[in-house]
């Protein structure tokens, strides 16, 4: 005799693992700090990266602004400029991933929280 | 009202059913809209820029994820810039790869949004974007929307500069590069800047108000929605000194706003859930479960109530209660088991 109370709860695990377990499988894996910051680090070379881009496609635009800096010995102004740039950029764009995930790993927990009661459900459903 | 509450029942019911086939449908549709403005505003290349290029492509986007359809018309927006010129074409690599690290680090699931996005600048009723995504998608969906808009000015730039492009001299030396124009499209551009800005705010500002606990959140977050984008582009074009744009922005954010109500209409409260099948197993069984969602209005029930004798009236209203035929019922049956897949001999 098929349990049918056992079955709906075993649904919305099914459902769980089908959709939401790749998305929400780090919450359970990390703490939150730690969750944060490996997504900081990833930000920091992806950030990086379309910094350089960024200026890649502006030197372009401006090829003659970036030979003139280099004839007039302005290298290190430029060099300066870029620096204080990519400080800003990265510290912008690092504050909105740390926002971002932290925002996720609290909602993700909460998922996982569910699914955990779930869980207990089916396994006091099996003890009996 | 009750009428539009059970259209909505009705209209949610048939997705619900038809969700297999519908949301296909709707990628494929989406995916021929983005096809063919590319085609008609960029289409440069004729291999991949003609009708049944968009066909084929709007046929794949709709066996694929929503993301494919972004990197699919990257791809034939690269290769009709190649067309047009090397030097567009890496510019328009570089943008593009710049936005993929911006964008997919945050919202990589609002790819609808940025896809509708520069298709909505097309239709002129971009207004719409920062407002449903602030209603329907969380505030990450500002992100998808901002880089749409970024790839839209860009594009239109190059549209409009495409006689320029062509005709640049590379020996002259005195003469704007290739560079410099298609990047000038997207450094330069104020109004861009300036769309850009207010649609952030509108989107920030929707989503607070729509989440606060008063009575018509939504349309209140439409409405401020639809006040910020009106005053700040109008403040902002006549700051930027930008003529004749503000009709059709006005007739644009109109638009929108009807839009935005009727996805109020479609979407608020909405408890859809998916029809789900999963498959799973315990010690002694293997179950295959299709769990159908409760739907939250029933379809009105027609009650006719008669007044006075009804003897006298010309036709005799039977009260007994129906008894279906076995032909009736046997039907029943066949829609049930056809419904839940399941074994017809099963309700016998």
């Amino acid at each position: 005799m098929i349990n049918e109370e056992r079955v709906t709860e075993m649904f919305h695990m099914a459902v769980y693992d089908e959709h939401d377990e790749k998305k929400y499988r780090p919450m359970n894996e990390y703490y939150m700090w730690d969750y944060v910051g490996k997504e900081l680090v990833k930000s920091f070379f992806t950030g990086s990266i379309a910094f350089v881009l960024l200026v890649g496609l502006w030197a372009l635009a401006d090829l003659t602004a970036v030979v003139a800096y280099v004839n007039n010995a302005d290298l290190m102004e430029l060099v300066v400029r870029m620096i204080v740039l990519y400080v800003a950029f990265l510290a912008v764009y690092l504050l909105t991933t740390a926002i971002v995930y932290c925002i996720r790993y609290v909602r993700g927990r909460k998922h996982l929280r569910r699914y955990v009661e779930h869980l207990k459900k089916v396994r006091k459903m099996y003890q009996h | 009202m009750t009428g539009l509450l059970e259209l909505k029942d009705r209209f949610i019911r048939f997705y619900s059913k038809y969700e297999t086939w519908l949301f296909p449908v709707i990628k494929f549709f989406v995916a021929l809209t983005l096809f063919a403005m590319i085609n008609a505003h960029i289409g440069f290349m004729e291999a991949v820029s003609s009708w049944p290029a968009a066909f084929v492509f709007a046929l794949v986007c709709a066996v694929l994820p929503v993301n494919a359809m972004i990197w699919l018309a990257a791809a034939v927006v690269l290769a009709d810039m190649y067309a047009l010129s090397l030097e567009v074409a890496v510019t328009t690599l570089v943008l593009f790869a710049a936005l993929f690290f911006l964008y997919f680090r945050f919202a990589p699931e609002n790819g609808i949004m940025a896809v509708l996005t520069p298709v909505t600048f097309g239709l002129r009723i971009p207004y719409i974007m920062p407002v449903a995504g602030g209603l329907l998608r969380g505030i990450s969906s500002v992100f998808a929307v901002v880089c749409g808009t970024v790839v839209y000015y860009y594009l239109d730039g190059i549209h409009q500069n495409a006689g320029t492009l062509t005709s640049v001299d590379t020996a002259d030396a005195d003469q704007p590069s290739r560079f410099d124009i298609s990047i000038g499209q997207l450094l330069g551009n104020k109004e861009m800047y300036l769309v850009i800005a207010i649609f952030v705010v509108t989107a920030v500002v929707v989503w607070i108000v729509r989440r606060m606990e008063v009575d018509y959140a939504w349309t209140l977050a439409i409405i401020s929605g639809m006040i910020i984008e009106i005053a700040g582009l109008f403040i902002g074009y006549l700051v930027l000194g930008i003529n004749g744009k503000t009709v059709v922005m006005l007739v644009g954010s109109i638009g929108s706003m009807l839009i935005a109500f009727i996805l109020q209409f479609l979407f608020m409260n909405l408890d859809y859930a998916r029809t789900e099948r999963v498959q799973f197993e315990d010690d002694d069984y293997y179950y295959y479960v299709k769990a159908v969602p409760k739907k939250m209005v029933a379809v009105r029930d027609v009650q006719v109530k008669h007044f006075g004798n009804t003897g006298s009236m010309g036709k005799r209203i039977e009260h007994t209660r129906h008894v279906p035929n076995a032909e009736e019922e046997e039907h029943s049956h066949r829609v049930l088991a056809k419904e839940f897949d399941i074994d017809e001999d099963l309700l016998k």
